[in-house]
């Protein structure tokens, strides 16, 4: 495959050398203010060769011709620049005027140059692909890039604690999305995924979000859903540029408040050859949640053996993020950079729990304490050389990813004889506990677990890539011939320390170690609680009462091998494509190849017949897999400002490290196993999709589309029965119930999608200056599977899909003011797939609605206020129908107020 | 590069987590000090026992170069003196009567003891004060001091209502070992009880043809030694009711070494222990009992398998008792039996 690659790429390089060459490199800026114009479309007159800006606004074009050629500059709300050119120019300076109208007032302000600058990306874009400016980004109350892209057409987010964590494409599982900051991909700080959470990114570290929903052979193949990646800033002009905020903020259900600080410096110096921006941003947050949740025991049927957990949440997040980029241009046409981002995340979380226990007459009063880090940081360096004949990129780089959890600590007190009976079908929304004990009473509960531990994740990528563009010309056509080849090597690992202590004497009662927050309106109001037990206090006890606790030595060893594994990735990937422009047409098309071998080390734990544990081996193994991926994107322009696109693509998704790596947990007393699963294999796809764009000079635009993927081997949990061991003809027990992650069938998606932004300037007098802007895509999935070995084919929604994704607001822009209603709508999905129908487990839909209120003083000072999720609308979850509620949480509204200002 | 600095250091001074706020550094488990326990909470035995034993050890710690299921004992680096008291006695009398002296002493190994080398730890004990101590020598994990007592004090020939006996606990001690800790007041019950009730041996009359098969059916499944017995390799078989468990003994014909001393020849012995799943002392004073034994069975490779044994104790308050026993377990049913006892 390698010297095919390589054969393929030198013959083409040959056919490209062929022609005169008349070379243009240059820079499109704007003509008022001189900012940079990334994604202006540039072609030359007389053929239909074409490229588009940098994100610096920079280009570089060539033609063969022995005449005078006229080079056209376009950029949506923008007149179009014409430029006669008989020779090459290296430093050409494009500078373009605002079209006349709404738009020339508001570029005055800035608050629309995001939005001109992501749609002409959009534009001139090869795939279908949604861009959202660092401009973009402010506008709406996102403090985390996760928040950001829920705004992206056919994107939409997974909570966690009301914040925004992971993102989902087309309504498709975050697995099958990858994420990259700066083109390369970053691994997940979380042990057992490869999905980054990205709250850990604060939205204000980046220039723009780009979401790919088609691939091109130069990304990466390991992506059904789409491909997001995150762009820090990068110095655009030889001025100093130093931008501020300060924000602060207030949350309604803990009465705390927030606060968030941003810094940006950016200049160019040495006849702007050396561009240097740093970039850093602080957010603290005081949050949390009431939430009930059921426990059925995987039962629905016998409501009398349900438990009932209050839980009540308190946390305290920060988010920092430093970035920063170092370029280096020689001229117009050679470029080295380097460029760096780290982002910290803490996640300071107390849960209090109470669980009622009506089968065993039991309350029982738990709490945890735990302080988690989350930092992902990426280091790119990397040239890019313009040279007559071809162009040339490299880059190595290395990307970080850890999660730190110094300390996890549970404390559990239990009261014993407390007769109660719990109604889950009065008032479904709110069960009722009905008890004549005194269960408020902190006296009446004893010690009964103290559990502490600590964890540490780590990921690492290092990648080392290049890629070279030829152009060439064939007849009336031309084109661009693109090839190239990426090794990244993965290393991925997670320790864990899970001391469970019992005591071997009497320890004082609860009321002995009351604090901490005291929730006097849980759920507003529809349960009371009592004082909950304070670990700090407890701590102290233990530390001076050593004697009087044993440590479980089972649990330990157990816990520890079940979550512990070394696991390193391998990827070799090698692509050729061309991008060959018709008349109106644009085919981009070739192939990639993508090998992965992978190699683990982990444990299984075996329990022997009555229960106590065996053994645990060691256990190591690898899996090697190999994908072949043609992929074709057309693009035809109907004109200036109307695009039609079409993409047959394969793709794939890689399996979780925590379904592939095969550490089990057989308990053969209880006749229950959960088991890896070495030969899992990763989940393949088809993806074809039609879309079309329209945009308009009013920086509108009008889109939509169809797409349908057909997905092989989708991974779910299976519960089986089976022998133990596996696979023997002489097993020494007959029949254990095994839960094990395994690929299914085919499963077929069918979505379509529609967005508009559009300025109403039509409306007279002031009304002119509101601005609508909706997107909405639906998504049907039908997945086939059998749930258990003995049952016949089900056809199910896959999970995480969801059908129904969608966002609305209403904005209004004038010159000095800005107001914005959002609303964000998630359909409700299959979260997690249960042992018979009626135990699978959905998430509700739901709905959040921001405002947004904006006042610009002047060019240097911008006022702000956002309020969040003003309707508390609760996280919930279901089974089988929203009769019966398995939890739901609530995180009240917050609101943020600043200030932003640029310092110079 | 002067707003660079004053950037980085504003970033520095505002960037904090709530990570050290109100944390307390939990104690890591190696660390853990050592610690004395008592290695049970109560025992029990007939009433004309001579000697009560009370046994104490190191609580094992948590081993970060070895981890394994046991711990690591790591026993006193300096002769500790550890201090007791004995109080709530219940029985005739005074329990100076009872108590007439006592000793600690350690295992040197399965045959010796510290006794047996004339070891001396100092064991002192107070009639008056019910009070004693005694030496735990360094590098020594277990001790055990045991009680001289009077076994005729509570000997009577009637079934008592229970409530007899007394209590012992660990009240201080004294050493230049620092991290020696006495876990708090671990106290220990002894009780006594009456051979007159179930709490005896009985003997099986094992050259029954059939009552002897459906013996080999129903234990052959906890060691199958015991299904190739033949009645005329059995000098007896005994089963033995204690405060813990039912214990099935059968003494063959066939002898071997003494463990302890080569010049002596002991019968071979093959036992089954069955505990019970419930409180010793609701079999005192009855003549019908019906509850839940355990038992184990050993396999090469899956360790043993716990079996829940239903069981049916029928008693005549005499010398007869009959015991209907069947059992389950993830290896299977075992069928019920029925047993005649007599003594």
């Amino acid at each position: 495959m390698k010297n095919l690659f390589l054969t393929a790429a030198f013959v083409m390089i040959q056919f490209g050398l062929a022609a005169q060459l008349i070379q243009v490199s240059g820079k499109v800026t704007d003509a008022e203010t001189g900012a940079p114009l990334p994604g202006a479309r540039i072609h030359f007159e007389s053929s239909t060769i074409g490229t588009s800006s940098s994100i610096t606004g920079d280009f570089f074009i060539s033609i063969a011709s022995d005449k005078e050629e006229t080079l056209i500059v376009s950029y949506i709300g923008y007149k179009e620049g014409k430029y006669p050119l008989k020779q090459s120019e290296n430093g050409f300076q494009v500078k373009l005027t605002p079209e006349e109208g709404s738009l020339s007032e508001v570029v005055i302000t800035g608050t629309l140059q995001g939005e001109a600058k992501a749609l002409n990306q959009q534009r001139t874009a090869d795939n279908i692909k949604n861009i959202v400016a660092a401009d973009q980004i402010g506008r709406f109350p996102d403090p985390n890039a996760a928040e950001a892209l829920q705004r992206i057409q056919g994107v939409n987010i997974e909570r966690d604690q009301g914040e925004g964590r992971y993102v989902l494409i087309r309504g498709l599982a975050p697995q099958f999305t990858n994420i990259s900051i700066n083109g390369e991909q970053i691994p997940s700080p979380e042990a057992g995924v490869r999905f980054v959470a990205l709250d850990a990114v604060p939205s204000d570290q980046l220039s723009s979000m780009e979401v790919s929903k088609t691939l091109t052979p130069d990304l990466d193949g390991d992506a059904i859903g789409g491909s997001v990646n995150l762009v820090t800033r990068t110095a655009t002009s030889s001025t100093p540029t130093v931008r501020a905020s300060l924000v602060g903020g207030y949350n309604n259900l803990m009465g705390e408040v927030n606060g968030q600080t941003s810094l940006q410096y950016g200049q160019r110096f040495f006849d702007s050859k050396l561009g240097i921006m740093i970039n850093g941003s602080y957010y603290t947050n005081n949050l949390g949640s009431d939430n009930w949740e059921r426990d059925t025991g995987g039962d629905l049927s016998d409501p009398s053996n349900d438990a009932l957990e209050l839980r009540d949440y308190q946390l305290t997040r920060t988010r920092a993020g430093v970035s920063g980029t170092i370029d280096y241009k020689f001229n117009s046409n050679h470029e080295v950079y380097v460029k760096a981002i780290y982002n910290e995340f803490t996640d300071r979380e107390w849960r209090r729990r109470f669980v009622f226990v009506p089968e065993d007459e039991e309350v029982q009063k738990l709490v945890k304490d735990r302080f988690e880090a989350q930092t992902i940081s990426s280091y790119n360096a990397g040239g890019i050389h313009q040279f007559k004949k071809f162009r040339l990129d490299y880059e190595a780089s290395i990307a970080l990813a850890e999660q730190d959890t110094p300390y996890d600590n549970e404390l559990a007190y239990i009261a014993g004889d407390m007769p109660h009976t719990l109604d889950f079908t009065s008032d479904k929304e709110m069960p009722s506990i009905n008890t004549t004990s005194d269960y408020l009473n902190n006296e009446l509960y004893e010690f009964d677990e103290f559990e502490t531990g600590n964890t540490l994740a780590k990921d690492q990528n290092v990648t080392y890539k290049f890629n070279v563009q030829v152009p060439y010309k064939t007849g009336a056509s031309s084109g661009t011939l693109k090839f190239g080849a990426k090794w990244r090597f993965k290393d991925k690992d997670f320790k864990a320390t899970i001391n469970k202590y019992e005591s071997i004497v009497d320890v004082p009662t609860l009321n002995e170690f009351e604090g901490g927050l005291l929730d006097d309106n849980f759920l507003e109001g529809n349960y009371t609680l009592s004082a909950f037990q304070d670990i700090g206090k407890f701590g102290e006890y233990f530390n001076n009462n050593l004697q009087n606790f044993e440590l479980n030595f089972e649990d330990k060893l157990v816990d520890e091998a079940l979550e512990s594994y070394v696991a390193s990735e391998d990827v070799t990937a090698y692509y050729l494509m061309t991008t060959h422009r018709f008349k109106k047409l644009t085919a981009i098309g070739g192939v990639r190849y993508e090998s992965t071998k992978v190699s683990y080390d982990s444990k299984e734990v075996i329990f022997g017949l009555n229960g106590d544990l065996l053994r645990i081996d060691d256990i190591s193994g690898s899996n090697n897999y190999d994908f072949v991926l043609p992929q074709l994107n057309l693009k035809y322009e109907v004109n200036n400002n109307t695009i039609l696109r079409a993409a047959a693509v394969y793709s794939y998704a890689r399996p979780n490290f925590q379904e592939i790596v095969p550490s089990q947990e057989v308990n053969i007393n209880d006749r229950e196993a959960t088991i890896g699963n070495k030969d899992i294999l990763p989940v393949s796809a088809l993806n074809i999709d039609f879309f079309a764009e329209r945009y308009l000079k009013n920086l509108g635009i009008i889109s939509g589309g169809v797409y349908y993927k057909q997905l092989n081997d989708f991974i779910f949990n299976r519960r089986f029965i089976d022998t133990y061991p596996l696979n023997t003809p002489t097993p020494q027990v007959d029949a254990i119930a095994y839960v094990q992650a395994q690929n299914g069938g085919t499963a077929n998606l069918f979505g379509a999608e529609i967005g508009a932004k559009y300025q109403l300037d039509f409306l007279p007098g002031k009304l002119k200056n509101l601005a609508v802007y909706f997107n909405y895509t639906y998504t049907q999935s039908d997945a086939q599977f059998n749930r258990s070995a003995d049952e016949r084919l089900e056809t199910i929604q896959l999970p995480g899909q969801a059908a129904h994704v969608g966002n609305f607001s209403l904005g209004y822009n004038s010159k000095k003011l800005s107001l914005r209603a959002a609303v964000n709508f998630n359909g409700s999905y299959l979260s997690e797939i249960g042992a018979t129908a009626d135990d699978d487990l959905f998430v509700n839909n739901r709905i959040q609605v921001d405002l947004t209120a904006g006042y610009t003083v002047n060019k240097r000072l911008r006022f702000f206020v956002e309020m969040l999720n003003l309707t508390n609308q609760p996280f919930e979850t279901y089974s089988g129908s929203t009769d019966a509620f398995v939890q739901r949480e609530f995180y009240g509204w917050w609101s943020r107020a600043g200030i932003k200002f640029d310092l110079n | 590069m002067k707003k660079i600095f004053y950037f980085l250091s504003f970033i520095s001074i505002i960037a904090c987590s709530k990570r050290d706020e109100d944390v307390t550094d939990i104690t890591n488990p190696q660390d853990f000090p050592k610690v004395i326990i008592l290695s049970d909470e109560f025992d029990a035995d007939n009433e004309d026992n001579d000697a009560v034993g009370i046994a104490m050890e190191m609580l094992p710690i948590w081993s970060e170069s070895n981890p394994n299921v046991d711990g690591e004992v790591l026993a006193p680096s300096e002769t500790v003196r550890v201090f007791f008291k004995v109080f709530d006695y219940e029985g005739p009398s005074d329990i100076s009567n009872y108590i007439l002296g006592g000793k600690a002493f350690y295992e040197i190994d399965d045959c010796t003891t510290s006794e047996d080398e004339n070891i001396e730890l100092n064991f002192v004990w107070n009639a008056d004060t019910q009070e004693g101590s005694f030496d735990w020598p360094a590098g020594i994990a277990e001790i055990e001091v045991e009680f001289e007592v009077d076994p005729l004090h509570y000997d009577d020939a009637a079934i008592n209502d229970g409530g007899r006996g007394f209590s012992f606990q660990l009240t201080s001690i004294q050493t230049n070992d620092s991290r020696v800790k006495l876990q708090d007041a671990p106290e220990f019950r002894y009780h006594v009880i009456d051979e007159e009730g179930i709490f005896s041996s009985f003997d099986f009359d094992f050259n029954d043809p059939a009552a002897f098969e459906a013996f080999k059916s129903f234990f052959g499944n906890f060691d199958s030694d015991i299904n190739d017995l033949e009645a005329s390799e059995i000098d007896a078989i005994e089963f033995s009711f204690d405060q813990e468990k039912l214990e099935m003994t059968i003494t063959l014909i066939e002898t071997e070494e003494d463990e302890c001393d080569a010049t002596e020849m002991v019968n071979v012995e093959i036992q089954v222990e069955l505990e019970y799943d419930f409180d010793f002392e609701e079999l005192i004073n009855i003549t019908e009992y019906e509850g839940t034994l355990v038992g184990e069975i050993e396999t090469d490779d899956l360790g043993s398998a716990e079996v829940e044994i239903e069981a049916l104790m029928l008693f005549n308050g005499t010398n007869e008792a009959v015991l209907t026993i069947s059992g389950e377990s993830v290896l299977g049913e075992i069928d019920e039996q029925t047993f005649t006892l007599t003594r």
